[in-house]
């Protein structure tokens, strides 16, 4: 590649990256401002005073808020992850008749907008007393068809003598589930992991719907709280909340983006 | 004794095509079978069947007299060494060879100490904190063989288990495998679409084309004696030249010039009809001139040391021969050169069916003093 080349493609990404931060950096930015210097349309703080974070704290129970959400994604991740690599192990290693129509019945979910099925979803919850706590919050979204899928197209590329091989041994089914499967798929769970975390993490609707307490409440309804209750007065305080909220996406995604990354492509290429 | 049995042993897979044809068959202990064919007759669904991965169609198979057809795989006390080697890439060399010996109630001491007698045996012991995608092919042959020496079953399936290795590789690993079967006198089912190997390693063998037994037999007797046109030319290397002859009660016809007396003479039936004439490689002679059979162009020479292994044709250019004569013969291409065929070495096959329809070493302790005299 020649340097011009080169040269103008950084800068192109220069100013992709730019356009794309622009917004996280604002509200970064704001959430150290006093409301004047919001109003000014100042780009960056005179200083970093901390009077607004302190202050989203006092105003919403953000701390329960971030342990919900905190509590409620971990949960999900973990029903998703152990519901959809046990429905994709029986998919790839057990043979029973139908399993392929099964399966693409299975796929097919996934046509089917989530909202289409909230209602009858949160009308299940209500009956079965279920809204205000945890129980609620996840259990509906165990059974991932994405996840099935996803680890499905990776189990496929493990050879099957492996499976035989333990079979002969006499090892049982779960064992080997447990002892070969999962260890060696661990890039994709971790994927799978990370994609479920940050999903429930940013979800709004169905919290809405099924928790009217605060106690239960998540952080995506609290932000959304913090913007009504402000009436946009203190733009501040509303960063700040932001702010915190993005923050475990960001480490997660810095954490795990290499992991995130191999996870994606292997299931797509094979 | 009788280790197991296979009585018209069948498989299909789509329910209407048979891949495997009724197989009888019966392994005594101890005995190391080979199961040889080319790619795709059938060779691992015979053995994925005995091991109980695949479902029997029909047919019985009874491991010491015992009907095992719908035994689960982990109960049928075998072993198995796959094609691919089949080792867990997470578990580093001993996890892997110990996997699955706590199902045989085995205590842990034990364990280890079979653990290490077989790398000793196999020579791992240095791997043994190695995972396997740090191990060469050899090495990881040797950690799925080591793998089903630990389990001490009285059989093992091993299927086409030195496929990916060398030459040289497979030259050691093949006395290697042999030796191990013999000390521990297990039972052995091995399969390999190389005749090499089948004729070097097996007490007995069967050969295998799609789906149906064409022999069962010593390696000798089937190199010697071969039942049908297919073993013919699958067993030997270089193969035996099988041609199309015409015969009649007098002679056998190989073209024009070359016309051979024909020993079939009782047999009339044959008369006046077209046959597979088989002959060995090195059952074709150089001649004085004046007794040769047929002077032939040679198309090719390849001199391997040893021996020399002369391409020629008669008339027809696509029908090529192979001689393979002791010492180092230098001819260059389009020499005319008299040949012999050894008529004590003919075999006549049938031309519809493939089957052997004459051949003068019936009896086969005349062919074995004949072998050590020449
Ligand atoms: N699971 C299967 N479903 C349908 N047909 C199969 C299946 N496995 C094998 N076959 C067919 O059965 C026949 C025998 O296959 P098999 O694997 O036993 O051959 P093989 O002798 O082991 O060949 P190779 O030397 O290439 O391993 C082949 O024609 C193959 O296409
Ligand atoms: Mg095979």
């Amino acid at each position: 590649m020649t340097s011009t080349k080169r040269i103008s493609l950084y800068a192109v990404l220069i100013i992709c990256t730019a356009i794309m931060m622009f917004p996280i950096f604002y509200a970064v930015s704001i959430s150290f401002m006093d409301g004047k210097e919001v109003l000014d349309g100042q780009l960056l703080p005179s200083g970093f005073s901390l009077t607004n974070y302190v202050e989203v704290f006092e105003k919403v129970p953000l701390l329960t808020y971030l342990i919900n959400s905190f509590a409620t994604s971990a949960i999900v991740m973990i029903g998703q992850l152990l519901v959809s690599s046990l429905a994709a192990f029986a998919f790839v290693f057990m043979k029973f008749k139908g399993r392929d129509f099964v399966f693409f019945l299975f796929i097919s979910t996934m046509m089917i907008p989530w909202e289409a099925t909230m209602v009858p979803n949160f009308m299940t919850i209500q009956s079965l007393g279920w809204t205000n706590n945890y129980v609620g919050l996840t259990i509906p979204f165990f059974a991932l068809a994405f996840g099935t899928f996803l680890l499905r197209q990776h189990f496929k590329t493990i050879p099957k003598e492996l499976y035989e091989a333990s079979q002969v041994a006499g090892i049982s089914r779960f064992r080997f589930f447990w002892t070969v499967i999962l260890p060696i798929s661990r890039s994709s769970l971790v994927t799978l992991g990370i994609y479920s975390f940050l999903t429930n993490w940013n979800m709004y609707l169905w919290p809405l719907l099924v928790t009217n307490t605060e106690s239960a409440r998540t952080v995506q309804i609290g932000l959304k709280q913090l913007q009504t209750q402000e009436i946009a007065s203190d733009w501040g305080v509303v960063m700040a909340g932001v702010v915190i909220v993005i923050l475990p996406t960001l480490i997660l995604l810095f954490a795990g983006q290499k992991k995130l990354q191999k996870g994606l492509t292997q299931g797509a290429l094979k | 004794m009788v280790h197991v049995e296979l009585a018209g042993l069948k498989k299909s897979y789509d329910g209407k095509k048979n891949v495997i044809e009724q197989v009888d068959l019966k392994l005594e202990q101890g005995e190391f079978f080979v199961l040889v064919g080319p790619s795709g007759c059938g060779k691992s669904t015979i053995l994925r069947m005995i091991a109980g991965l695949e479902p029997i169609t029909d047919g019985s198979l009874f491991v010491n007299g015992i009907r095992m057809n719908h035994t689960p795989p982990n109960k049928r006390n075998l072993s198995m060494v796959f094609q691919n080697y089949a080792l867990y890439p997470h578990l580093n060399v001993e996890q892997n060879i110990m996997f699955g010996l706590h199902t045989k109630k085995i205590s842990r001491e034990e364990q280890q100490r079979r653990c290490a007698d077989a790398a000793e045996m196999l020579g791992l012991a240095d791997y043994l904190e190695r995972k396997p995608r740090e191990l060469s092919g050899g090495q990881r042959q040797r950690v799925a063989l080591a793998r089903a020496i630990v389990t001490q079953s009285p059989l093992c399936l091993m299927d086409e288990p030195l496929s990916n290795l060398d030459a040289k590789l497979r030259a050691r690993m093949r006395s290697e495998i042999r030796q191990i079967q013999r000390k521990l006198g297990i039972t052995m089912i091995y399969v390999t679409h190389d005749q090499t190997e089948a004729m070097t390693m097996a007490d007995r063998m069967m050969i295998l084309h799609e789906g149906q037994a064409m022999q069962i037999g010593k390696p000798l007797d089937i190199y010697n004696h071969p039942a049908n046109a297919f073993t013919a030319t699958f067993i030997g290397s270089p193969a035996m030249n099988v041609m199309d002859a015409g015969i009649n009660p007098a002679s056998i016809h190989l073209s024009q010039q070359c016309a051979l007396p024909n020993p079939m003479k009782s047999s009339v039936k044959e008369a006046s009809k077209q046959v597979l004439f088989g002959i060995r490689p090195e059952h074709i002679l150089f001649s004085a001139p004046e007794q040769a059979n047929a002077v032939v162009e040679v198309v090719n020479t390849e001199i391997l040391g040893t021996e020399t292994l002369i391409t020629f044709i008669m008339n027809d250019p696509k029908k090529q021969w192979i001689a393979r004569w002791n010492g180092q013969w230098q001819f260059s291409v389009g020499d005319q050169i008299p040949i012999r065929f050894d008529m004590d070495s003919i075999h006549l096959f049938s031309k519809d069916n493939g089957r052997l329809l004459w051949t003068s070493n019936e009896d086969q302790s005349n062919q074995t003093a004949r072998e050590v005299l020449r």
